[in-house]
This record gives C-alpha cells, structure tokens and sequence, in this order.
C-alpha cells in the first residue's frame, strides 16, 4: 500500500531512517508495540524494539558510526567498543535516539537464542504498515503479548493484530509452543 | 485491570482499519505526532526548571550525557524545532521563563 511521506507520524520516519542504515549491515527485526502501532493501533510508545543479528566488534564499530553519521546518538555511550562489551554481548540492550532528542529511542538488542534466530530468518515486510522495514511475524507478536507479556497493553495490541491480519490459530499456538520452550 | 468499554474501543477501531486501509493512517499519525509533541514539550518545559535536567537524565536513563548538548545543556534558544512525520516543523509556544528562575 503506497502512502504519501505527508501521512507518515514522528515514528515511522524514526524507524524508516533508522532502520535504512541498519540494513547496509546486518539482518534486523522490529517486534512487539511498533508493529501493533505500525498496523494502525492508536497508542504510543517511547521505544521501538529491535532485534540485531550478532556481529563483530568491528563490524558493529562501521554500523555504530554509519548511525552517527545519520544524526543518531546511542543514550549508553558515544564508543562503539563500550556498546559492545558492556551491554550488547552481555545480553544488555542499548537505546538510540535522534541527537538532542529524547524520544523516541530504538531499543536494540543482539539475537540471543534459537527463537530469535528463527524470526530473524522469518523476517517479513508487512504491506499494511505502508513502511519498508523488517518486521518480526504478527503471528509470534500475537503469541509473545498473549502468552509471555501478558499486560493490557499487550492485551489490547494482541487484539488488534488479530482483527488488521489475517492470522493463523495454527501458526500462534507453533510460536506459543516455541516461546514455552525457549523462554 | 481496565474496564470491558476500552477493549471494545481497540477492537471498534481495529475493525475501522482493517475496512479503511486508506482512511486510517492520517488520523492515525495526526493522534501520534501529537502525543509526541505534548511529550517534547513538557520535557523542555522540565529542562527550565531548577534540577530540571537532572530529573530529564533521570528519567530517561541518559549515560552519555554528551549525545544530548542542547537538550540537557544549553538553552530553549539553541533547540531545534520539533519536526513532525509530515515534515512540518513544531515550535514550542514560548513560556515566561520567569516562572522557572534560573
């Protein structure tokens, strides 16, 4: 579905741009709230969750200064190796924004397990989103919220997802049956 | 635990989507830019109070302070307008800064 630039919120332009660098390096997903709000839910979030495929320090250095490059500043640390050691390889998540904003943030986090392996190899664009990123399966969002997080908001974004797509009761309980086993 | 009415407005406006593929978007990013502009500006608004900034470091979990020079460091004057999804740029309505002292 074509939209115009003009119908694009502060998020989507966030994660369209932020994205677009990401992709020179490396397989990435977005899961979880920006896929329900990408799909038309109306809340907001001051996080956009991704999930990264494992790299080397050295190639995460050439993706960190590509993002700076971009105007994106890291909320941890200014150095790539800190990044790196002190919370990406320790399973630690770090924060991107624009520089001199606050929100939102792209949360981003290396792959670390089978389960996250298997959406990164999944990955799918989603038509309905108007946006031209790697998303993570309605059907595994639907499952996690449902299964895992379990909170209103999750709830209510699980709702959602099941009523804008056309998903598989067959394919939530797989994902369900795999976030059991990995989680 | 919220009440049955707010789940059944997620589902009335789930359906409203799903009918309106091209309909929806533009309310949609009008609802969402506009959360995002009372957010910037009530940040700024806590920048020009006495330990403002600290709070904003706080809040935000900011570890490298250096990132965000005008936002925690300087002045409302150095910010750049807020530019919204469609290109357009946001400025915050100026506020006696009197209210906030130094």
């Amino acid at each position: 579905m074509d939209r115009s630039i003009s119908d694009r919120s502060i998020l989507d332009k966030f994660c369209t741009e932020f994205c677009a660098v990401v992709e020179k390096y490396a397989k990435y997903i977005i899961v979880s709230g920006f896929l329900a709000i990408a799909a038309g839910r109306t809340r907001a979030t001051e996080d956009i969750d991704m999930i990264l495929e494992r790299m080397d320090k050295a190639h995460f250095e050439r993706l960190h200064n590509d993002l700076v490059r971009h105007g994106f500043v890291c909320m941890q640390s200014d150095s790539s190796e800190v990044i790196y050691d002190d919370y990406l390889t320790q399973k630690t998540s770090v924060r991107y924004t624009y520089k001199n904003q606050h929100v939102p943030e792209m949360e981003i986090k290396f792959s670390k397990d089978a389960l996250d392996t298997l959406q990164l190899k999944n990955r799918m664009k989603i038509p309905q989103t108007g946006l031209d990123v790697w998303f993570g399966s309605p059907e595994m969002t639907i499952a996690y919220k449902e299964d895992y997080l379990k909170s209103d908001k999750d709830m209510e974004d699980a709702k959602h997802l099941r009523i804008v797509f056309d998903v598989e009761e067959r394919k939530i309980n797989e994902c369900k049956k795999l976030i059991q086993m990995y989680r | 635990m919220r009440d049955k009415t707010h789940m059944e407005q997620v589902e009335r406006w789930a359906h409203y989507v799903k009918e309106h593929p091209a309909q929806w978007k533009k309310e949609h990013t009008a609802f969402i830019d506009s959360v995002y502009r009372m957010a910037c500006d009530a940040i700024w608004r806590l920048s020009q109070q006495p330990g403002g900034r600290e709070k904003i470091i706080t809040l935000r979990g900011i570890k490298n302070t250096k990132g965000y020079p005008t936002l925690l460091g300087g002045k409302f004057t150095d910010l750049k307008p807020f530019k919204g999804g469609n290109g357009t740029e946001h400025v915050s309505e100026q506020v006696d800064e009197t209210l906030y002292g130094d």
